[in-house]
C-alpha cells in the first residue's frame, strides 16, 4: 500500500462522526463510540464518505432493510457496483441473511453505540466504468437511541454527528401499524422529522435540501401501499406529510417489504414469536437509488 | 421519557414512617422494554415526579438493554452507580425480566433506577449497595412490567452497613492481595476494568467498603453489566475475557486486570491508604479497617486520604519499634502539621501509645537501653508546644511509674530531666507528682539500707534546687540527714 498524504479535511485520529481527536491507535472514538476504522478508510480512499443515515423507530425493520440493501448491492442489483471496505462492513448483511435464512428475525440492535454495525461501501454505476467511485457510510443504529436523541438532543453524540454530516436519510416507517389506524407512527415520524429539520437546516425559513426517502416498511401487510405510496402517506401519515411539504424540498415516498410470508410460533413461556417464512424483498433498492441520484445530481 | 413530568420537586432528606423509623424518600424510575400507548422499545417507562428530563436521558445511556448483563448465573444482576450532571447520583439495579417482547430472541433487561442527592446518599454511608439493600428490604427491586407512568418516591430505611463482614468476606474472595491492588489503582485515579469469575457485585461492594465513605461518591462503577465504551466508569467489574475490552480501549487510558490470575503482575502498593488497609487486613483486623472507612474518616478528611494512610502505618510501625525509635517517630509526627481531624486524632493516639509504652518500658529497661531512651526523651528540643507537652507528660508518667518500685531513682530521673532542659511549666501537675514522690520517698526511707543513705541525700539535694514544694522535700532530706547521723554515731558492734 502506498503512503498517502492526509487530505486537509481528514486527520488521522479524528473521529469521522464527531470530529473528536483520539489517540492514534484508538479502536473506537472515546466521545461518541463510532469505530475509528471509518476515518482510516476515508484517509485511504482520499475522500470523505457520503453518509446516508437510516432512521426509524424501534422494531420498524431498519436492520433487516439495511441488511437486504447491502446484500443486494453486493450482488450488483440496480446496476450498481458496490465493494465493502473492510470485513466489518459485511457483518450486518451476513447476520441478517443468516437469521432470515433460518426463519428468524435478527436480534434487536443494542443501544450502545460501540455495538452498532457500520457499513462502509465503495459504489459506482456498473455501466459507467469511467465514473468515479464514491463512498457510502450506512450505520445501523438502535431505534431507542434515536428516540432518546429526539427527546433530549446531544444524548447520543454519534447520532448528532451522523445527521449533521448526512447527505441524505432513509426514514423507515411501519406502514402496517399506520394502516391499522394507529397514530403512533405518524407522531414518531413527525418528531423525527422535526429533529432532522434542525440537523439539515440551511438557514432561517429555508427548506432543507438533503434528500429524504420515506420508506413505508412492512408494506406486505397493506399492499395498497405499493400502488401509491404518496397517497398512502398523505392519508395515514398526514402530520408527516404536511411537515415534509412545509420544511423539506427533497422528499419522496416509497413502499418496501422484505418478508414474503410471516408465521407465528409460541415459545415455552407463551410468548408469540413472528417468524419470516421466506424472504421476498420488494422496493428495497428504489429509495436508495433515488437518494443516490439526488446526491450525485448535487 | 414516558412520564414526561418534570416538576423539579426535591425529595425530603428524611421523614418518619408511621412506626417512627426515619426513612429517606428517593426518586425512582424504571427502564425496560414494554409496549405502551406511547411507544415501544427500551426507554424510561415510569418515573417519579422529581426526576428531571436530563437525568432520564442519562439513565437511558447508562442502563443496559437486552442481554446487557454479563453474569452467566441463573439470576444475573447488574449494578451501576454514577454521578448525574444535575449533581445528584444514580444507582441502577438491572436484571432480566422474561424474553425480549418483540420475539427477536434474547432476554429483556429491566432496570430500576434510584436517584438521590449527596445528603440522601450520605444517610446510607455513601454506599450504593446500602441503598439497594434498603430497596430490597422495601420490596422495590421486584420487576413490574405494568407500572403506572408516574411512580411514587420510594421510602428507604438505612440499615447497619456491616462493613467488617464484607471486608472479612473479601479477604477470602478475591483475597487481600487483589483487593488492595484494586484499591491502590482506584485511589491513584486509574480507570479500572476488572474481569473476574466471582460474584461481581459483591466484589465491587467489598472494594467500596475498603474505601473511606466520603470518597465513595467519586468512584463511579458498574458490576455485572456488559462493557460499553459509551458508559465510562471509574470501575467496571465484568466476567469474560479481557481481550475484547483491551482491543476496544486501545488508545484510551484504562487499566484492564484479570482477577482469574492467581495474583497481580505487580504486587507493590503505592497509595498509603491501600498499604494501610493491606496491613490491617493481613493481620486480621477487618473490624478496625471498617471502623476507619465507616465512621472515623469524615468529609473533612477527604482531601488527605493518603496522609491518613501514612498516619495509620506510622501507628502500626510504632507498636513494634524500639523505645528510642518510638520517641523519634512521635516527634516527627508532632513536628508536622495535621492533615485533617482524623490525622490529628491518629497523632494523638500515637502520643498516647508512645507515652504508655515508654512508661512501661523505660522503668524496666536495662542500661544502656534505659540510658539511651531516657536521654533521647530528656534532650528533646521544644520545637513546638505539642512536643513540649508530649515530653512533659511522658517524663511525668515515667517518673511516676518508676517511683512505684524505686522512688529515689524516680527523683533522680526527674532531676536529670530538668537539668537536661525540661521546663516545669505545668506546676500543678508537677506539684501533685512531687507530693507522690515525697510520700513514696518517705516510705522508702523507713526501710532503706544505711549504705544507700548518702546517695539518697545526694539525690534529694539535687532535686531540692528545682522543687516546687521545697518544705516537703526539705523535711525528707532532714530525715535522711538524721538517719545518716544516727548511723555514724551508732556504736560499732564488738568483734567476736
Amino acid at each position: 500500500m502506498s503512503t498517502l498524504s492526509t487530505p486537509s479535511f481528514l486527520a488521522s485520529g479524528q473521529c469521522l462522526i464527531c470530529d473528536r481527536v483520539n489517540q492514534a491507535d484508538a479502536v473506537v472514538c472515546c466521545a461518541c463510540g463510532a469505530p475509528m476504522t471509518l476515518i482510516n478508510e476515508a484517509i485511504e480512499q482520499q475522500r470523505e464518505p457520503r453518509i446516508i443515515t437510516i432512521l426509524g423507530e424501534s422494531n420498524v425493520g431498519k436492520t433487516v432493510y439495511l441488511g437486504f440493501l447491502l446484500d443486494m448491492l453486493s450482488k450488483r442489483a440496480g446496476g450498481l457496483e458496490a465493494i465493502p471496505k473492510g470485513a466489518y462492513s459485511v457483518n450486518l448483511q451476513q447476520a441478517v441473511i443468516a437469521y432470515m435464512s433460518a426463519r428468524q428475525f435478527p436480534p434487536k440492535t443494542p443501544l450502545e453505540v460501540d455495538h452498532w454495525k457500520w457499513a462502509y461501501y465503495q459504489v459506482r454505476r456498473q455501466k459507467e466504468l469511467d465514473e468515479e467511485w464514491f463512498d457510502l457510510l450506512l450505520p445501523d443504529m438502535a431505534g431507542e437511541a434515536l428516540a432518546e436523541e429526539i427527546e433530549t438532543p446531544q444524548t447520543y453524540r454519534a447520532i448528532t454527528g451522523l445527521l449533521s454530516k448526512s447527505m441524505g436519510a432513509l426514514l423507515l416507517i411501519d406502514a402496517a401499524v399506520a394502516a391499522s389506524g394507529s397514530p403512533h407512527p405518524d407522531y414518531f415520524a413527525l418528531k423525527l422529522m422535526s429533529y432532522v429539520d434542525k440537523a439539515f437546516a440551511i438557514g432561517r425559513g429555508a427548506r432543507a435540501k438533503n434528500p429524504i426517502a420515506v420508506v413505508l416498511c412492512k408494506a406486505d401487510y397493506c399492499p395498497e401501499c405499493f400502488d401509491n405510496p404518496r397517497v398512502f402517506a398523505q392519508t395515514n401519515l398526514n402530520r408527516l406529510w404536511n411537515l415534509c411539504d412545509s420544511r423539506f424540498q427533497n422528499v419522496e415516498f416509497f413502499a418496501a417489504s422484505t418478508v414474503g410470508a410471516l408465521g407465528f410460533a409460541t415459545s415455552d413461556s407463551g410468548q408469540v414469536i413472528p417468524m419470516p417464512l421466506h424472504a421476498a424483498p420488494r422496493g428495497i433498492m428504489e429509495p436508495f437509488e433515488w437518494i443516490l441520484g439526488r446526491i450525485q445530481a448535487d | 421519557m414516558d412520564s414526561g413530568s418534570n416538576s423539579g420537586r426535591l425529595n425530603a432528606v428524611a421523614s418518619r414512617r408511621a412506626d417512627g423509623a426515619k426513612v429517606v424518600g428517593i426518586d425512582q424510575a424504571i427502564f425496560t422494554c414494554i409496549r405502551t400507548p406511547m411507544g415501544q422499545g427500551y426507554r424510561v417507562v415510569a418515573a417519579s415526579r422529581g426526576l428531571r428530563a436530563k437525568e432520564s436521558s442519562e439513565i437511558v445511556t447508562h442502563a443496559p438493554s437486552g442481554d446487557g448483563l454479563c453474569d452467566e448465573g441463573p439470576e444475573p444482576v447488574g449494578i451501576s452507580f454514577f454521578p448525574l450532571q444535575s449533581g445528584r447520583f444514580c444507582i441502577l439495579h438491572s436484571r432480566y425480566a422474561g424474553a425480549e417482547p418483540t420475539g427477536r430472541g434474547g432476554q429483556r433487561a429491566y432496570t430500576r433506577a434510584f436517584v438521590l442527592d449527596a445528603e440522601q446518599l450520605a444517610r446510607f454511608g455513601n454506599s450504593p449497595f446500602q441503598v439497594l439493600r434498603a430497596a430490597y428490604a422495601a420490596g422495590t427491586l421486584v420487576a413490574d412490567l405494568k407500572p403506572p407512568t408516574t411512580l411514587p418516591t420510594v421510602d428507604l430505611l438505612p440499615q447497619p452497613p456491616q462493613i467488617a463482614m464484607r471486608l472479612a468476606e473479601a479477604v477470602h474472595e478475591p483475597g487481600t492481595v487483589w483487593l488492595c491492588h484494586l484499591m491502590d489503582k482506584l485511589l491513584a485515579g486509574d480507570t479500572l476494568i476488572v474481569t473476574a469469575d466471582i460474584n461481581l457485585p459483591r466484589l465491587a461492594d467489598a472494594l467500596l467498603a475498603a474505601i473511606p465513605a466520603p470518597l465513595r461518591t467519586t468512584i463511579s462503577f458498574s458490576a455485572g453489566v456488559r462493557f460499553s465504551v459509551g458508559r465510562t466508569y471509574r470501575l467496571s467489574v465484568l466476567s469474560g475475557s479481557t481481550e475484547p475490552i483491551e482491543r476496544l480501549l486501545r488508545g484510551q487510558p484504562a487499566c484492564v486486570l484479570d482477577l482469574t490470575q492467581a495474583e497481580p503482575l505487580h504486587t507493590e502498593l503505592t497509595h498509603a491508604w491501600a498499604i494501610a488497609a493491606n496491613r490491617l487486613l493481613q493481620t486480621g483486623r477487618a473490624v478496625e479497617l471498617a471502623a476507619f472507612t465507616a465512621h472515623r474518616f469524615s468529609a473533612a478528611d477527604a482531601h488527605a486520604v493518603e496522609a491518613v494512610g501514612r498516619a495509620i502505618l506510622v501507628c502500626e510501625d510504632a507498636r513494634t519499634c524500639d523505645t528510642t525509635g518510638l520517641i523519634r517517630t512521635v516527634v516527627a509526627r508532632l513536628q508536622g502539621k495535621a492533615n485533617g481531624p482524623l490525622d490529628a486524632e491518629l497523632t494523638e493516639e500515637l502520643v498516647q501509645l508512645a507515652t504508655g509504652r515508654l512508661t512501661e518500658a523505660i522503668p524496666q529497661a536495662r542500661r544502656p537501653v534505659l540510658d539511651e531512651a531516657w536521654q533521647t526523651l530528656c534532650t528533646l528540643r521544644h520545637t513546638s508546644p505539642r512536643i513540649e507537652r508530649f515530653k512533659d507528660e511522658t517524663i511525668r508518667s515515667i517518673v511516676l511509674r518508676t517511683s512505684e518500685a524505686a522512688p529515689m531513682e524516680a527523683i533522680a530521673m526527674a532531676s536529670q530531666a530538668v537539668r537536661a532542659g525540661l521546663e516545669i511549666i505545668r506546676s500543678s501537675e508537677w506539684a501533685a507528682l512531687e507530693a507522690t514522690l515525697s510520700e513514696r520517698a518517705g516510705k522508702w526511707l523507713a526501710a532503706a539500707n544505711a549504705e544507700t543513705l548518702p546517695w539518697a541525700r545526694q539525690v534529694l539535694q539535687g532535686w531540692l534546687v528545682h522543687a516546687i514544694n521545697e518544705r516537703n522535700m526539705a523535711e525528707i532530706l532532714k530525715c535522711v540527714d538524721e538517719r545518716v547521723e544516727q548511723e555514724e554515731t551508732a556504736p560499732t558492734p564488738p568483734e567476736s
